[in-house]
């Protein structure tokens, strides 16, 4: 890589890192485990840099981001530390809206990392089923399936959301 | 899904998003990718050499083994044929086998008029075929000194067969290193 790709690759990171972060952290958790994601996914770029040139290189980190994350859970990364009480309470809040996005928080971090994963794409990066498919290498039914059951287990999380009228609609 | 619950995520990603901090990983990306091409390199360069050492003899192997599945014997001409050198080139005449062995020894018969009791053939080493031509008849009147001459049929010819020809169309030429 020569002083020009260098002077690019490091621009890009110092703009594109605020953003990238969030979206690593929503994957994984975890902070640190989210700069290690991230860094890998930028050293892959790196690596590719001189073929990225002429294209945007943020979908391809973003990509690259999603699959290490899929190999990663299948590498066993996904195991989680077992603790005797959870790091975080939900506390009661005069503000209902509070103790409901503080208890979803809590049971999107309970996800498994794959349908936690699909939720992030779908409803943080605003993709379309199709979208993440491509994204995931995966199909479009798989994509289907895995967003189905993160819902139900979102619902099944806060059983208190019907009581706040959120769920009255129902599923469709 | 409601709605409210797709909204209800979408707050919760964004706070759960907000807490992330955002750090500079230019270096540590530049190093790792670095480190990462070195080990690439290394890697390869092992491999390459790994095939290179296991690949030559297997392939020396199967090179060998295809003549020799032809059949199991290896090929008599490469094996059996010397080397020509020079001293081939004009085969040397042996005389004694171009000249034919002197007849005298046949032909003259052993002076029997002296002897009066013939040499019992059991003492000739070699059978000769004029053995029984040269075998006087002892007589008393035989004072001829001269032997008796012997037949020209029965004098042994050379045999042509042994005339030194060197043979003009042998001539060798240098084999080629790995011409069978």
């Amino acid at each position: 890589m020569d002083d020009d790709d260098l002077q690019r690759f490091s621009d890009f990171v110092r703009s594109r890192t605020p953003v990238l972060i969030r979206v690593a952290y929503l994957l994984c958790g975890e902070q640190h485990t989210a700069e290690d994601l991230l860094q890998t996914a930028l050293a892959k770029t790196a690596a590719k840099w001189k073929q990225l040139r002429a294209a945007d290189p943020e979908p391809y980190v973003r990509k690259v981001m999603y699959r290490e994350q899929v190999s990663r859970w299948r590498k066993g990364w996904h195991r989680e530390v077992p603790v005797q009480a959870p790091p975080e309470q939900v506390s009661t809040d005069p503000s209902a809206t509070s103790d409901l996005r503080l208890a979803m928080q809590q049971a999107l971090l309970r996800l498994p990392p794959r349908q936690r994963l699909v939720i992030v794409l779908r409803y943080y990066e605003d993709l379309t089923e199709t979208q993440v498919a491509e994204a995931l290498g995966c199909s479009v039914g798989t994509v289907r399936s895995r967003t189905g059951r993160a819902i139900d287990k979102l619902r099944a999380a806060m059983p208190e959301l019907d009581h706040e009228g959120v769920l009255s609609g129902g599923r469709p | 899904m409601s709605q409210q619950f797709d909204e209800l995520i979408r707050a919760s990603l964004r706070d759960l998003a907000g807490k992330a901090q955002p750090v500079d990983l230019t270096a540590q990306a530049l190093d790792r990718a670095q480190r990462g091409r070195r080990t690439s390199l290394a890697l390869a360069a092992a491999g390459g050499a790994a095939l290179v050492v296991f690949a030559v003899p297997v392939a020396a192997a199967v090179s060998g083994g295809w003549q020799g599945a032809a059949g199991d014997k290896p090929k008599p001409a490469c094996k059996s044929k010397p080397a020509p050198s020079g001293t081939f080139t004009k085969p040397v005449p042996t005389p004694t086998v171009t000249k034919p062995v002197p007849s005298t020894t046949f032909t003259k018969p052993v002076p029997s008029y002296t002897v009066t009791k013939p040499v019992p053939s059991s003492t000739v080493k070699k059978p000769l075929p004029s053995y029984t031509f040269t075998k006087p008849v002892p007589s008393a009147k035989t004072t001829n000194p001269e032997p008796p001459k012997a037949t020209p049929s029965l004098s042994p010819k050379p045999k042509p067969s042994f005339s030194p020809k060197p043979q003009p169309s042998f001539s060798p030429k240098p084999r080629p290193s790995g011409g069978c």
